[in-house]
């Protein structure tokens, strides 16, 4: 059984580490389910979910309850999968895309992830695998904002304070993502029927 | 050529059957021995090394302050002589 959020914080400020042990057990699905969907990589997700944990860990005792302790914990998962994904993109950019490119051309070829959802229908799978690699191609925050609120279902308030923006801005980047993604299946549909 | 709306609708679709995925044991067993492996990262340093690198620091700020001042003296000290100079090329 997961305690609630209060209780938590309360072992926590008697007992940092026993209270840290009850905060991986309600929270560590949610956060590497968070990350899988935003890494898009399993052992990656992996990895992302430890440095979270780690991060988080290491700020409990300076943590002042400003913020709800699932928003704060969200918001330190999104900023870490942002800086992981920040970094695969710099790995993997030659240097003639830049991230203006990346959102205005349309004409890249979508390159089909090899990823595996665990969380998807195996009928489901190729379709998912082509909507994943099409987020890929997102600009960082578009893909971010989209896979929060359309894959895992959150809300504009929720994406908003787990990217640290305003609602109007998270329905602005939803809106440009839904336009790309719009036509990056459509070219990838066009060239595959050719 | 139109594009296939029905698969691209198809595709987005796919995002609202998404279930959310549990960690594996082992990650779990991983987040629950951090408290312990930074227990260990800290351990790993010896006080020793912590000490010798505050002083070191220490010695380097010293020394700075030391030659900045040495360096105020000395133009100081170069601007009189060269005003003595000047002075002797005037006359």
């Amino acid at each position: 059984m997961h305690l609630d959020d209060q209780s938590i914080l309360e072992t926590i400020s008697r007992d940092t580490e026993r209270g840290y042990h009850l905060l991986v057990d309600a929270y560590a699905d949610r956060v590497f389910s968070t990350c899988l969907n935003l890494t898009r990589n399993q052992e990656d997700a992996e990895d992302v979910t430890q440095e979270v944990f780690t991060t988080i860990y290491l700020s409990l005792e300076t943590f002042e309850g400003n913020s709800k302790l699932s928003t704060w914990i969200y918001s330190v998962a999104t900023n870490k999968c942002k800086e992981f994904l920040r970094k695969k993109t710099r790995k993997k950019r030659s240097g003639y895309h830049t991230e203006l490119e990346r959102e205005d051309s349309h004409f890249i070829p979508m390159q089909i992830i090899d990823f595996h959802h665990p969380g998807v229908i195996m009928e489901d799978q190729e379709l998912a695998k082509v909507l994943f690699s099409a987020i890929e191609q997102l600009a960082e925050n578009q893909s971010i904002a989209y896979t929060l609120h359309k894959i895992e279902g959150r809300s504009y308030q929720e994406v908003a304070e787990m990217m640290e923006v305003s609602v109007s801005s998270v329905e602005s980047l939803l809106f440009r993502a839904k336009k790309r993604l719009q036509q990056l299946l459509e070219h990838y549909y066009n060239e595959n029927l050719r | 050529m139109t594009p296939d709306y029905d698969k691209i609708e198809r595709a987005f679709s796919v995002g609202d059957r998404v279930a959310n995925v549990t960690a594996s044991d082992e990650l779990k067993q991983r987040l629950m021995r951090i408290p312990t492996s930074v227990k260990e990262g800290y351990n790993k340093i010896p006080m020793k090394f912590v000490w010798a690198a505050a002083a070191s620091i220490a010695l380097l700020i010293a020394l700075n302050v030391l030659s900045a001042r040495n360096y105020s003296k000395e133009s100081a000290s170069s601007q009189s002589t060269s005003s003595y100079f000047n002075h002797l090329k005037t006359l």
